[in-house]
């Protein structure tokens, strides 16, 4: 499968937040947005996610072009800036209410993905007395549970532990090698270079650069 | 198991709520366990219902509309769907826990039922006219019209912030809306109310059930026109 972003261009109440940007991706790559803060990274990936509508241009999923064809891409999984889940449930009961959605995974699927994150499936706490990397592994796992076509995981490291990285690397590592797209964009530098095989520069909304990964 | 939990908080709201209105209307003495009904009901619909439904909209946005649930609908339009049955979900569940409540404290008053006594609330606003209103018939009108009010008023939030992403503007706009229509009487909401030329008018089908049916039907279809969407 292949992303393709064509010549798009997204204006926010007379902001450019995203300049002609024009990219193709491809199955089993990982790659890694790079850029200032501010720079459209974040964007970028609401972008190809179909959570907003182009000015001008298009991204096409496929053969199939978002917000014509179809809303969002069919098979994806997303951590933003910030996990999003339901205070009051746990960490399984989040992920059983969002993959009850589409109804691909079961229980066994769900438990699975916890513990590659490295959260016990059994743990009885709530989402809002989760720590701030616990919130962070658990917007991981929902993002890759449903083991889908693209995986979008913006500043996944933030937040984890040494022993919580070697975890998400495996896990992007694994996506990766199923054939999924992946796409991560993080601070650290020599992080990036490790998870990424192809870097994507942004700056002001524009790609200033595309490179292999060394 | 969530969704319990949380209808028996607005129960328990509603209840104070209630409780407050009908401690203060004991001032002005009812005769019977319907009188407490009319005054409460009717002053839960006219004060409480439409800030307490635009409240609960907002919860279920803040609940449902994070990206992780919108990139797993099928489009946008399925999007709007959920909004709509969250929508009649708590329409029927707030008339039913708004009626119960009520009832509870009409019956908890003692005499249900006597509207021919001179002291009666409903005797005197319908200056003993109405005794033989059908009481099924009279409780019916009651529990539509609240059931507008709390569909409406979530619908018009919705559509506003369907269309602008403005949350706060659609709550004060409908809240506003809602204030102006009350104080001036709508012909859709009036048997909410307990009055004399109200209940001497004829029932028009028109202003009681196809008017706001149609309204809803109308928001409904402003919101499917709305093909794109940004979700930031
Ligand atoms: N919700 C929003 N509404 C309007 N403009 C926004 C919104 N979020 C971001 N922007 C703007 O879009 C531009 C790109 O922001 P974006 O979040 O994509 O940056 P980023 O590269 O992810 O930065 P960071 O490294 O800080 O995460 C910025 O100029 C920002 O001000
Ligand atoms: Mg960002």
């Amino acid at each position: 499968m292949e992303i393709i972003v064509n010549d798009y261009t997204k204006t926010i109440k007379g902001a450019t937040v995203l300049d002609h940007v024009n990219l193709k991706l491809h199955s089993g790559v990982c790659y890694g947005f790079k850029g200032k803060n501010g720079s459209g990274k974040t964007m970028l990936m609401r972008a190809i996610s179909g959570l907003i509508n182009p000015s001008s241009g298009y991204v096409k999923i496929g053969d199939k072009q978002l917000g014509k064809d179809l809303s969002f891409p069919e098979s994806i999984g997303i951590l933003l800036e910030n996990p999003a889940f339901l205070d009051n449930y746990t960490g399984y009961a989040n992920l059983k209410l969002l993959a009850d959605i589409q109804g691909k995974i079961k229980e066994k699927e769900i438990k699975e993905a916890l513990s590659a994150v490295g959260l016990d499936p059994e743990d009885k706490r709530k989402y809002k007395k989760y720590s701030l990397g616990m919130k962070q592994k658990l917007g991981i796992a929902a993002a890759v549970m449903e083991k889908p076509e693209i995986v979008i995981l913006d500043e996944p490291i933030n937040a984890i532990d040494e022993e919580g990285v070697v975890l998400v690397k495996k896990i992007i590592f694994e996506a990766k090698n199923r054939g999924a797209i992946v796409i991560v964009a993080c601070h650290d530098k020599e992080e990036l270079m490790e998870l990424a095989d192809e870097i994507v520069e942004i700056s002001a909304g524009k790609i200033v650069e595309k490179k292999e990964a060394v | 198991m969530k969704k319990l939990k949380t209808i028996i908080k607005i129960y328990f709201l509603l209840c104070i709520l209630v409780f407050f209105q009908s401690f203060f209307g004991l001032k002005k003495k009812y005769a019977c366990g319907i009188d407490v009904f009319v005054r409460t009901q009717g002053l839960a619909v006219w004060y409480f219902i439409v800030p307490i439904s635009v409240i609960i909209g907002f919860v279920f946005l803040k609940n449902e509309m994070n990206y992780n649930m919108i990139v797993r609908k099928k489009n946008i339009k399925e999007i709007w769907l959920d909004i709509l049955l969250n929508i009649f979900h708590s329409g029927y569940i707030i008339t039913f826990l708004l009626f119960l409540s009520c009832e509870t404290i009409a019956v908890l008053y003692g005499n249900f039922y006597k509207w021919d006594e001179t002291t009666s609330l409903f005797y005197m606003l319908t200056r003993g006219t109405l005794n033989y209103l059908n009481l099924k018939f009279f409780i019916f009108m009651y529990l539509v019209s609240t059931f507008f009010y709390v569909v409406i008023s979530q619908l018009l939030v919705q559509v506003i912030w369907w269309w602008t992403g403005n949350y706060v503007m659609g709550m004060l706009v409908t809240i506003g809306l809602f204030a102006v229509l009350i104080r001036n009487g709508l012909p859709w909401l009036m048997r909410s109310g307990v009055y004399y030329d109200i209940w001497t008018a004829p029932i028009s089908n028109f202003y009681q059930f196809i008017f706001p049916i149609l309204l809803i039907v109308v928001l409904i279809g402003l919101g499917y026109l709305k093909r794109k969407r940004d979700f930031l």
